[in-house]
């Protein structure tokens, strides 16, 4: 029977196949008699439709030639530009559809590979025992890889204990020179500051000696004509006095600001002790000051009104006694 | 990497085209596969039941495909275009055979003409379809085509006037004519004539019997 997807119910066709003349209704029979004259006419035409639709149907129908196809597709590569070469393509080439079984290639491919793998396979069997004792066995030999891997790990291991010593050694190269950084500002500090702590200390050291009789002897100072002509700079005859005696102005002053108070502590009574100290001294710093102090003492710019009460050294051991322990 | 390209039994034949337009062999061997047969039949039923000039034509009508891939346009319905280039084919086979006709005045070697009032044949079913198909070759051209199109191929009304070049009401006046035709040349296998000759046939053998 033929199919009636191509058929709607305004083809005679439809009645034809589907109906008999007898069966048709109204309607479907108007549609019929636009075409055909007759009842006897629609049967025959109804006979010629089915038969027609056996004929076909049982009709053997023919099989194209498998080398058409071979030759289309040589063809058709010759044609084309060579492009990719699919997998399923040699497939297709290798197991064609037309061909049987054992006629494909692919398969006979198959075939080949198997008998060649069955002769190897039997001609080696006999020299391949390997349950002979005579055979050699090494037994310890390691592979290739196993050998390549062995290696690798040692050398990685030797890299980590490198690793492991340099972090080592440099932990206390770091703490070091971290400390050196911390430290050096201070050493900084201290290299400047030393040659002011060593005056410094000079100058302490001086005064301790004098500690005691400076603030005694400073207020007699203040009141002596003799401390004022010190710090007066105009006056020209103790400079030149001072000039004659080696010291320059300024050394003076300097002389005067630093042992100011050692000056002071030189009382007129004590002049000539302190003169020949002052001698027996090796450094010049405290003879000059004297000189200078006994210099001021000589002048007679201001007078200066000496007690009357006063005592040379020489009248008072205990004096000297008293200088002695001071110095 | 792509290494094993994808299946195309489930593509339509327009796309199948635009494969094949763009080389693709595996897209032109499922064309292959899908229309070789029908063209074989094809031809074989156009050119007078002549085996070797079917696949002669049908590896022709493939050899087009492959070298002018381009003439097919992929809006049209590829069925349509490969009746239509085959019933091209088969026109100027017709043309040609004329001319041969002409020349030697004898009938195609592969045209069985029966004598159609042999009543011994008449009652088998083989003897039918036998006649049926010597009706068939006597037909014209134009209507065989739209015959064999329309009852073995299976086409619609539509795709056959594309097909042919013609319009859908001629489709049908030309299947309409070859069935009045063939009613009336084989009326003695009608439902009606079969059911007389089998009476006759019983009426007879009672007879005999008698």
């Amino acid at each position: 029977m033929m199919e009636d997807r191509n058929r709607s119910k305004m083809d005679v066709e439809f009645y034809l196949l589907n109906r008999e003349y007898n069966e048709l209704s109204s309607d479907e029979l108007a549609i019929v008699k636009e075409h055909v004259e007759s009842e006897q006419e629609f049967n025959e035409m109804k006979a010629v439709v089915m038969g027609v639709g056996n004929i076909f149907k049982e009709e053997k129908e023919l099989e194209p030639n498998p080398a058409i196809k071979v030759a289309l597709l040589k063809e058709f590569d010759k044609q084309q530009p060579a492009g990719a070469y699919w997998l399923n393509g040699i497939f297709v080439s290798l197991f064609p559809k037309e061909k049987k079984l054992f006629q494909k290639p692919g398969m006979q491919l198959i075939g080949l590979a198997a008998s060649v793998l069955l002769i190897v396979t039997i001609a080696f069997n006999g020299n391949t025992d390997i349950n002979n004792s005579t055979l050699a066995q090494n037994e310890g030999v390691k592979t290739e890889e196993e050998a390549v891997e062995e290696v690798s790990k040692l050398e990685r291991e030797e890299v980590d204990e490198e690793k492991n010593l340099l972090e080592n050694d440099l932990e206390p190269i770091v703490e070091v020179l971290e400390k050196e950084i911390e430290v050096a500002p201070l050493y900084e500090v201290e290299i400047e500051e030393k040659p002011e702590t060593v005056e410094n200390n000079l100058t302490t050291t001086a005064f301790m000696y004098d500690e005691q009789p400076i603030e005694s002897v400073a207020a007699d100072l203040s009141s002596v004509p003799d401390a004022d002509y010190r710090r007066n700079d105009n006056n020209i005859n103790e400079s030149e006095e001072s000039f004659n005696n080696g010291i320059s102005k300024d050394e003076e002053k300097g002389a005067i600001a630093d042992d100011k108070l050692v000056i002071s502590a030189v009382t007129p009574a004590t002049i000539e002790v302190v003169e020949e100290f002052s001698i027996e001294d090796d450094e010049g710093y405290f003879s000059d000051d004297v000189s200078v102090a006994a210099g001021a003492l000589d002048t007679g710019n201001n007078s200066v009104d000496l007690p009357v009460n006063s005592r040379t050294l020489a009248d008072d051991a205990d004096l000297i006694g008293i200088l002695y322990t001071a110095m | 990497m792509q290494l094993v390209k994808k299946s195309y039994t489930a593509e339509t034949d327009e796309n199948l085209m635009r494969e094949v337009i763009k080389g693709d062999n595996l897209a032109f061997s499922e064309i292959y596969d899908r229309w070789s047969k029908p063209m074989l039949n094809y031809f074989y039923k156009m050119l007078w039941q002549d085996r070797e000039k079917a696949e002669d034509f049908m590896q022709e009508i493939f050899t087009k495909i492959i070298h002018k891939p381009q003439l097919y346009n992929p809006s049209r319905a590829f069925k349509t275009w490969i009746y239509s280039v085959a019933n091209n084919m088969c026109k100027n086979e017709y043309r040609r055979a004329e001319v041969r006709k002409g020349t030697s005045n004898s009938l195609h070697d592969n045209i069985i003409v029966h004598d159609s009032s042999a009543p011994d044949k008449e009652h088998d079913k083989n003897i039918f379809n036998d006649r049926l198909k010597e009706e068939l070759e006597l037909l014209s051209e134009n209507h065989k085509k739209t015959f064999i199109l329309r009852f073995k191929h299976d086409l619609s009304i539509k795709d056959i006037a594309e097909i042919l070049e013609t319009s859908e009401g001629t489709v049908k006046s030309r299947i309409f004519y070859t069935l009045k035709k063939l009613g009336k040349n084989l009326k003695e296998f009608s439902p009606v004539a079969k059911t007389i000759m089998v009476g006759m046939c019983l009426i007879e053998l009672v007879q005999y019997i008698i």
